[in-house]
């Protein structure tokens, strides 16, 4: 039955997804709203989009563009990741400095990070799913490290 | 040589980042059929925001009554008006598999590695043979390498495009740039600059563009390495043979050599290879 595979889907899911989108919104709150709303829209479509071989990665990608039209539309007002947000004591070294550092890359950078580094994608389906140029995911990507460790103090391996 | 998958401590750092947010996730209700459970929240946030305009309208129709019928003498007279509440606004690249003799030169050929200059520019503008397929706008960075006293260009364009090489003509910056993507393409790029935004340091050592394997696969330096992989990013070979990335050439005589893999992953190991043509 169609809706009990929706049901596990968003069960077993939502979470996830909320920490991937996260990565490009640097605002789980955010993520979470973006989240909801590409559920919404996987319901509505639930029976054709149920076909799909990995709809979990339709639920991501809208999600993605979810946050991102929401920020574009609200930018002016404030960058994304900027919101007030409520941690807890073991959040403070974990998860607000990634978050920090997050937040002084361009989404693009963000999403690219999240594609290829969190989600394993290889830079050319990183590419097609962006509609760039793998050079340009490839600079993304360089750049996104490189603002990463440096924020973070992390020592990658030396170049081979 | 990359044998072995390198720990990537940022990609770590990426996925417990991830990993710590979602255990922290409350997954709301979700009711099929119905309006679904996510939205509840939401649903409440606009309710309070619908309360708090309803509230607002109610103030400011008994101000305006107060300032209707209130005393005259509130309303005219000399001296300032008086008060009302104040009304808050929230505003709250690129050339085919061809010779390419048309838009390079050679400044050397030897009995190994072809050395080349590419220019894209005649004396009265872009060189006719070259098409272009795009246009873009944006800021640009200046940068040269090594003792090439050559200056290239790195722009952003108004999408999300990074344009690397760019090159300018006799007019400078003042005349769209002509940024190619492979040197053995006719194709190219035409950007606007709208901003020089700084000179980058001259990188100390000459290294090419773009070069090409014997095998005829091009590989553009697309100024990115990490975990041992870079900073040439190889596009499919016309034959077989693979290569994903290669390290910066030697220039070795007779031919340049360069470290490449075969696929796209650290644990693919990089073998020497020969270098036909490098571009400059």
């Amino acid at each position: 039955m169609a809706t009990t595979n929706f049901t596990d889907l968003y069960a077993s899911s939502f979470a996830r997804l909320v920490g991937q989108v996260t990565v490009v919104t640097a605002d789980p709150e955010a993520a979470e709203e973006a989240v909801q709303e590409a559920f919404g829209r996987l319901w509505k479509g639930w029976e054709s989009l149920s076909a799909y071989d990995r709809p979990e990665a339709w639920v991501r990608r809208v999600a993605i563009n979810v946050a991102i039209s929401r920020w574009r539309r609200a930018r002016r007002l404030r960058p994304l990741g900027d919101r007030s947000w409520a941690a807890t004591e073991d959040d403070a070294v974990t998860r607000h400095d990634v978050q920090s550092a997050l937040r002084a890359l361009p989404v693009s950078h963000r999403q690219a990070l999240l594609l290829h580094h969190v989600l394993g994608l290889p830079v050319s389906e990183v590419a097609q799913e962006m509609s760039v140029p793998e050079g340009t995911v490839k600079s993304w990507l360089f750049r996104g490290r490189e603002v990463l460790q440096r924020s973070l103090g992390v020592e990658e391996a030396p170049r081979g | 040589m990359d044998d072995d998958p390198r720990p990537d401590p940022t990609g770590q750092r990426l996925d417990d980042f991830v990993r710590h947010v979602s255990e922290r996730v409350v997954v709301p209700e979700f009711t099929p059929g119905s309006r679904p459970g996510p939205w509840k929240r939401r649903r409440e946030r606009r309710g309070a925001r619908a309360l708090a305009v309803v509230f607002a309208v109610a103030v400011a129709g008994v101000i305006s009554l107060v300032v209707v019928y209130g005393p005259r003498s509130s309303r005219i007279g000399p001296g300032p008006a008086p008060a009302t509440q104040p009304t808050s606004a929230s505003t709250s690249s690129t050339t085919s598999t061809s010779s390419t003799t048309s838009t390079t030169s050679v400044t050397s050929v030897t009995a190994g590695t072809d050395t080349v200059t590419y220019e894209p520019f005649t004396t009265t503008g872009i060189d006719p043979r070259l098409v272009v397929t795009s246009h873009d706008t944006g800021t640009c960075i200046r940068y040269s390498r090594g003792a090439t006293a050559r200056y290239y260009f790195r722009c952003f364009g108004s999408g999300s495009g990074i344009y690397d090489p760019c090159f300018a003509g006799p007019q400078s910056t003042a005349a769209p740039l002509v940024c190619p993507t492979n040197p053995t393409s006719n194709d190219v790029a035409e950007f606007t600059v709208t901003a020089v935004s700084s000179d980058e340091p001259p990188s100390p050592t000459m290294i090419p563009w773009a070069m090409q394997l014997p095998s005829g696969q091009v590989c553009i330096l697309i100024a990115a390495a990490w975990s041992g992989l870079g900073p040439y990013g190889c596009q499919p070979a016309p034959t077989q043979e693979l290569a994903a990335d290669c390290h910066t050439p030697e220039a070795s005589q007779p031919f340049w050599t360069a470290e490449c893999q075969d696929q796209e992953t650290a644990a693919s190991p990089f073998t020497t290879r020969d270098v036909a043509t490098v571009w400059f």
